[in-house]
């Protein structure tokens, strides 16, 4: 857990948010759509592992 | 460290650039319209006042522009002289499949300049001229939606180059 | 040869399979060619010297079709119709090198006028031939005195080689004859039909004459004017009058001293005297007729 990952993390959604508000304007609402998605999608996959992690702990945690 | 930082410039203009391109296709494709449009208005006063025969006309008018759609004119120009052709439509369309699709001119565009070759030079100086009227409106239409196009479109165009650039450097590194 | 050229000049107006065909032929029928018809699905008909020749193609006659002549009209107006409005008006086109090109089809009226002329089915293509010293015979009458002539009307029916005719003696006229004490007399020809002088680009193909300025393309009445007040001629000429306005135009030149060459369709005098609307000029003007049958030529 570093804090370059929050980092990025930020930095995506910040993108992301940028990219809608383009997208928007031009008329693309569909494409503005998938792109926050896909910024989503891409935020998970960075951080699948912490998740898996997570749940080891919580699962760990509670059977102990 | 400062591999990372110059691998991330180095993807980041990359990909500005990229988008730049598609914006600048879009305005340059609105310029080739209007060159031609000057052109073919060169070309009507040619036609209908000089009544000019094609080949001196076509090339008198290329001479007083330069470019790709300049280059289209004179192909045209050389094709009826050497008398490669038999008819201009023949000669119009070759050029236009040669020259024309290097441009940034869309295929609707290319195609409305091709319907006009099968009516030039084919009949008397005042169908010449209706025929001159209906190519300015329907060119007119096409530079209509080319300015909407770019208002659309072109800003987005460039943000997403960059955008996309920066998204890419952050994910990977 | 020289001759061999012309009938160059007028088969680069022909479809490519066409004059092909035609080049086949042995020189001395190229040289002899004065016509070359093209008839919708009829075969191609070439004539000469009074022989007639029909083309043949791989199987029997080659018969002309519609592209045929769709691509010989394109070549001929230089794949512009609207450049020869006039001339399709009048029934045939002047093509590089003087030759005429007689055009038959559908025309189409406008107000009792011909508007101009489409479906084009027939053409004939006539190959013209500059003869030098077509006119020795005749000169010799039509010299008034070292620095005058005649009023002359060259009278003949079609295809006698009478614009050959007017072209030798305007040639002559214009530079002159040693022989006959004759220095060169300054003229101005109104080419209406580009076919006597046969300028290309302003430059006359044929020889005719070093003191000889060329209209081309000029209506005759209206050239015959500008002719006389701007280049003070001695002598204007022209070919094939027939209308009011050329009469009056001829009537101007010789009330201003100038003397004039013509020519006119018709078979003898009579016919000319017949024709109403040059009524004003058939008494006293003219004071040299030269009359021209239908002749053989003879090599």
């Amino acid at each position: 857990m570093d804090v370059d990952l929050i980092f990025k993390i930020a930095a995506i959604g910040i993108v992301i948010a940028v990219l809608n508000r383009v997208l928007n304007q031009s008329g693309r609402e569909e494409m503005a759509m998938m792109t926050t998605l896909a910024g989503v999608v891409v935020v998970l996959m960075m951080i699948i592992s912490l998740i898996s992690n997570l749940f080891n702990s919580v699962r760990t945690m509670f059977h102990l | 460290m400062t591999l990372k930082i110059i691998g991330g410039l180095l993807v980041i203009s990359a990909s500005g650039l990229l988008g730049l391109l598609f914006s600048n296709r879009l305005s340059l494709r609105y310029r080739e319209l209007e060159k031609l449009r000057r052109l073919m208005q060169m070309l009507e006063t040619e036609v209908t006042y000089g009544a000019t025969p094609l080949p001196a006309a076509l090339c008198s008018i290329s001479k007083k522009s330069e470019g790709l759609i300049s280059n289209f004119f004179i192909n045209i120009s050389k094709c009826l002289s050497e008398r490669s052709f038999y008819t201009v439509r023949e000669a119009w369309n070759e050029s236009s499949e040669l020259i024309l699709t290097q441009s940034s001119l869309k295929k609707a565009d290319i195609e409305l300049i091709k319907s006009f070759g099968n009516i030039l030079g084919s009949s008397d100086r005042e169908d010449q001229k209706k025929h001159f009227q209906l190519f300015y409106l329907q060119l007119k239409h096409q530079e209509d939606a080319a300015i909407e196009e770019i208002k659309r479109s072109a800003k987005m165009y460039r943000s997403l180059g960059f955008l996309l650039g920066i998204a890419v450097f952050v994910v990977f590194a | 040869m020289k001759d061999d050229i012309k009938i160059l000049e007028v088969l680069e107006y022909l479809p490519k399979h066409i004059s092909a065909m035609i080049m086949k032929l042995p020189e001395k029928v190229l040289t002899d060619m004065e016509e070359i018809r093209l008839r919708l699905t009829k075969p191609i008909c070439l004539s000469g010297s009074g022989a007639e020749i029909f083309i043949a193609g791989q199987d029997g006659s080659y018969l002309v079709n519609e592209d045929d002549l769709k691509c010989a009209l394109q070549l001929i107006c230089n794949y512009s119709m609207y450049s020869v409005e006039e001339e399709l008006r009048n029934g045939f086109i002047t093509i590089n090198g003087g030759h005429r090109v007689g055009l038959c089809g559908r025309t189409v009226v406008d107000n009792g006028k011909v508007k101009t002329l489409k479906d084009i089915s027939y053409m004939n293509f006539r190959v013209a031939k500059q003869i030098i010293g077509a006119s020795d015979k005749i000169i010799e009458h039509l010299i008034r005195s070292p620095d005058s002539i005649y009023n002359t009307l060259i009278i003949s029916p079609p295809q006698c080689g009478k614009t050959t005719l007017l072209r030798d003696l305007v040639r002559t006229l214009s530079d002159g004859r040693k022989d006959m004490l004759f220095k060169g007399m300054k003229i101005s020809l109104v080419d209406e039909r580009s076919e006597i002088a046969a300028c290309s680009m302003g430059i006359p193909k044929n020889d005719v004459g070093i003191r000889t300025d060329v209209l081309d393309g000029c209506p005759k009445a209206e050239g015959i004017i500008m002719m006389i007040r701007s280049m003070s001629p001695d002598i204007v000429a022209t070919d094939e009058i027939g209308r009011t306005e050329d009469a009056d135009a001829i009537t101007a030149a010789v009330n201003a001293g100038v003397n004039v060459i013509t020519t006119i369709h018709g078979s003898n005098i009579t016919d000319f005297i017949k024709k109403q609307d040059l009524n004003r000029i058939q008494k006293g003007v003219f004071e040299r007729y030269v009359e021209q049958k239908k002749w053989r030529r003879n090599s």
